[in-house]
């Protein structure tokens, strides 16, 4: 969907301003990520069972 | 398609989580790989006898879901491959876990090389063979990795006679055919094929009738009276695009009846023009310029098939027209020709170039074009002569002439651009007379490069009526018609908004030209009588009906598996911040890589070079950011993330504000260092965006939920945020 919308975007209001919906998305995606890890931090969870420990580099 | 594809499959295996155990994963692997090697080829078939036409989605017996059912239906079934390769490399990223990384790695790496081959591939096996060999790929592949299992080898060596048995039968004697293309209509027996990276370009029977784009029905009976011989063989470029390969043997006298053409009409008013055709395409435009006689004509023509089916197979019909002393025959990009062109022409001629080849789609309307842009227009206007002509036409629709206008408005902008004070003395509109009788019609528009005298107004206005042609508009001559008041009007801005379509001028930052219908004409049944509105209708419905596909099955498949499965099984649902920062990713993502696809399209000259740019550079420094970030030790992730996302989030303005300015100050140079900025200037963004995967590993808060322990939140998510670069190629997933 995410496709279909960036090409309905664009063609309405420009490379530029569609762009800085990018930027603007993107730089919420980076408040939700700190917003997530001082939460985590907050109340830790365990990790145990998750094969995710496997794919973190040693 | 790709990332419905890979979803469905990263949600079959979270359910299924004793799927991804180290131990089994490696045979399901290999099986997988043999269902997809035998898939690809099968589904291809069963794709190209579903009659799904685009045009017929809406006509005038009203909206089609028939039509609508067969692209829902098209849409599934080709998610299936992505499926598969979904499958594959989530499970494979589960099996050999302690090598994620560079097996990772590896993964965008030969993605970005398949971004190359297909390139090449499409240029020397074609379309249906490509695909072909993409079966054949992975039917190697399969048997390399069950090269030990007992029963299943057989059956991928029986996927690898079956896949290489099709491509070679299909190779030494073509039988797969495209029965059905996009216009709804099946195809008259093809005299000649070839198909490359632009586009599958036909060649029919020629038909005996004089060919005329716009001719008065004055002079056609005069041609037809006069005798002659004026066979032509149509040339289509993707079915649709249509230009004719002239019969000529040499004798300029015996196809002079060319200059009767309205798109031709700029010869009248030139003696021996030095001369630039752009989209020659069979020529026509070509020999009009020699029977006017211009001493030099200089042809840009984008795709190579069209010049090598004139100059090879159809040389002797056409005249050895492109090796000529007097023709210089360049296969390049017009726009980026013009940019970079020394020389100044006394005549600038594009007679209904348009893109209907472009994307492969033929939704023209959604496609970029570099030619009708006003930046094109002021260059256009730095390379004629101090009396130089820019003759362009375009289809003309009486009631509403909206083509024609935003022809004029472009043009005018790109103008003033360049320093003319008042454009509106520089232009003159001719239309074919009699087209105000019929549903369309032809307009040729000249911009001159010095404002036109009244001496010179008179004499195209004498020209135009012994041709039985209408000007609509000339400098000091009453206005006549909507496009005449339109270029007369004080304010432009104030006409262009009141005006019920979009005739804005067409800029490079959306250089949709033909996208002429604004959505809230979408439903206006009077557009749609006319074709030109139409096709732009046409493909804004076909995009309106992806998105609810996509919607629908998105839920169907994806959402609502989740929500049930996960409430049934008693899992913990992933939080609303979790679901919207993967999904900002995914988003944010498209919206960066389709404006930057289509960007470098405008300064590439085509859009299977930005494709194949654009994946190629994300997918190549993608690969080398995912190597590097994988060395971070665990407790740096989070830090080293809140670095990274504030880096990503300047470049990306950065990219927004800057990039059109670097690409515009850098389209004069050869397409081989444009394609190294166009790598150049995707590389950091690639590199930092390797890291996208990092925080679902590093995350504990949300790692480590049920959600994304099934397979890996890095293998699952990260399918999703990479697919649509690895899989916009044929080759992608034989490489991945």
């Amino acid at each position: 969907m995410g496709s279909a919308l960036a090409t309905t975007l664009s063609i309405h209001v420009g490379f530029r301003l569609t762009l800085l919906a990018a930027t603007l998305v993107y730089a919420v995606a980076a408040v939700l990520f700190s917003r997530a890890v001082a939460s985590a931090e907050d109340s830790p969870v365990e990790p145990t069972g998750s094969n995710l420990s496997e794919l973190q580099p040693t | 398609m790709a990332l419905m594809g890979s979803a469905v499959a990263g949600v079959v295996l979270y359910f299924f989580p004793a799927l991804t155990r180290p131990e089994r994963t490696r045979r399901l692997v290999g099986r997988a790989a043999v269902v997809l090697a035998i898939a690809v080829p099968v589904i291809f078939l069963i794709y190209l006898n579903i009659p799904f036409h685009p045009v017929m989605m809406n006509r005038e017996e009203g909206f089609s879901f028939a039509q609508l059912g067969y692209l829902a239906f098209i849409y599934i079934l080709l998610s299936i491959p992505f499926f598969l390769s979904g499958a594959i490399v989530s499970l494979t990223l589960a099996g050999w876990s302690q090598e994620a990384g560079r097996i990772y790695w590896s993964d965008l790496t030969g993605a970005a090389i398949g971004c190359l081959v297909s390139i090449a591939a499409l240029q020397y096996l074609g379309g249906v063979n490509a695909l072909l060999a993409v079966g054949v790929i992975m039917a190697i592949g399969a048997t390399a990795l069950l090269y030990r299992s007992q029963g299943w080898i057989w059956l991928s060596l029986v996927a690898l006679l079956f896949t290489g048995g099709l491509l070679a039968s299909n190779l030494a004697n073509p039988w797969i055919n495209i029965v059905v293309n996009k216009t709804g209509g099946e195809e008259p027996p093809i005299l000649y094929e070839k198909w490359n990276v632009h586009s599958r370009v036909t060649v029919y029977e020629p038909d005996v009738f004089p060919f005329f784009w716009g001719v008065s029905d004055k002079l056609w009976e005069q041609t037809i009276a006069e005798g002659g011989s004026w066979p032509h063989a149509l040339l289509l470029i993707d079915a649709v695009a249509g230009t004719p390969i002239q019969s000529f043997d040499g004798d300029l006298s015996a196809v002079d009846f060319l200059q009767r053409d309205l798109t031709s009409f700029a010869y009248q008013l030139r003696e021996q023009p030095n001369t630039l055709v752009i989209g020659p395409g069979g020529g026509r435009d070509v020999l009009a310029a020699l029977t006017s006689g211009a001493p030099h004509v200089t042809a840009v023509e984008v795709n190579p098939a069209v010049i090598n089916a004139v100059r090879g197979p159809f040389a002797e019909f056409a005249g050895n027209l492109y090796s000529r002393p007097d023709v210089e025959a360049v296969v390049a990009d017009a726009r980026g020709f013009v940019e970079r062109s020394q020389d100044q022409y006394d005549i600038i001629q594009a007679s209904l170039i348009d893109t209907w080849a472009a994307g492969g789609s033929g939704a023209f309307a959604l496609s970029e074009n570099s030619l009708y842009t006003k930046e094109a227009f002021t260059g256009y206007f730095n390379h004629l002569s101090d009396h130089g002509l820019l003759t362009v036409s375009r289809w003309y629709l009486p009631d509403r002439p909206a083509e024609t206008m935003r022809l004029v408005a472009t043009g005018m902008a790109g103008w003033e651009d360049a320093g003319v004070e008042n454009p509106r003395q520089n232009v003159v509109v001719i239309i074919k007379d009699d087209a105000r009788a019929q549903t369309e019609g032809l307009s040729t528009t000249l911009f001159s490069k010095q404002p036109f005298t009244p001496d010179e107004v008179a004499r195209i206005q004498e020209i135009a009526e012994s041709m039985d042609y209408t000007v609509i508009y000339g400098p000091g001559l009453a206005p006549f018609e909507e496009v005449g008041e339109f270029i007369a009007a004080a304010d432009h801005e104030a006409f262009i908004d009141a005006y019920p379509l979009d005739i804005s001028p067409a800029t490079d930052n959306r250089p949709f030209f033909f996208n002429l219908v604004l959505l809230g004409g979408l439903l206006d049944p009077s557009l749609s009588g006319s074709g030109v509105y139409r096709t732009s209708m046409e493909a804004i419905y076909v995009l309106l009906a992806v998105i609810a596909i996509s919607a629908v099955l998105s839920l169907l498949f994806v959402l609502v598996p989740l929500w049930v499965g996960t409430r049934r099984r008693g899992l913990e649902r992933p939080t609303t911040m979790t679901l919207a920062y993967f999904g900002a990713l995914g988003l944010g993502f498209m919206l960066v890589e389709i404006p930057t696809m289509q960007k470098l399209t405008v300064y590439l000259g085509q859009p299977v070079y930005s494709l194949a740019v654009v994946l190629f550079s994300l997918l190549l420094f993608s690969g080398l950011g995912s190597l590097w970030s994988g060395r971070w030790a665990n407790n740096r992730v989070v830090g080293n993330m809140r670095i990274v996302f504030p880096v990503l989030v300047v470049l990306l303005l950065l990219h927004a504000l800057a990039s059109t300015f670097i690409l515009s100050r850098t389209l004069e140079l050869s397409l081989v260092w444009r394609l190294v900025v166009a790598v150049g200037l995707l590389s950091v963004l690639g590199f930092l965006w390797a890291f996208r995967s990092r925080p679902a590993s590093g995350w504990k808060a949300v790692a480590t939920r049920p959600l994304f322990r099934g397979c890996g939140a890095s293998t699952v998510f990260s399918q999703l945020w990479d697919r649509p670069w690895r899989q916009r190629c044929p080759f992608m997933s034989a490489f991945a």
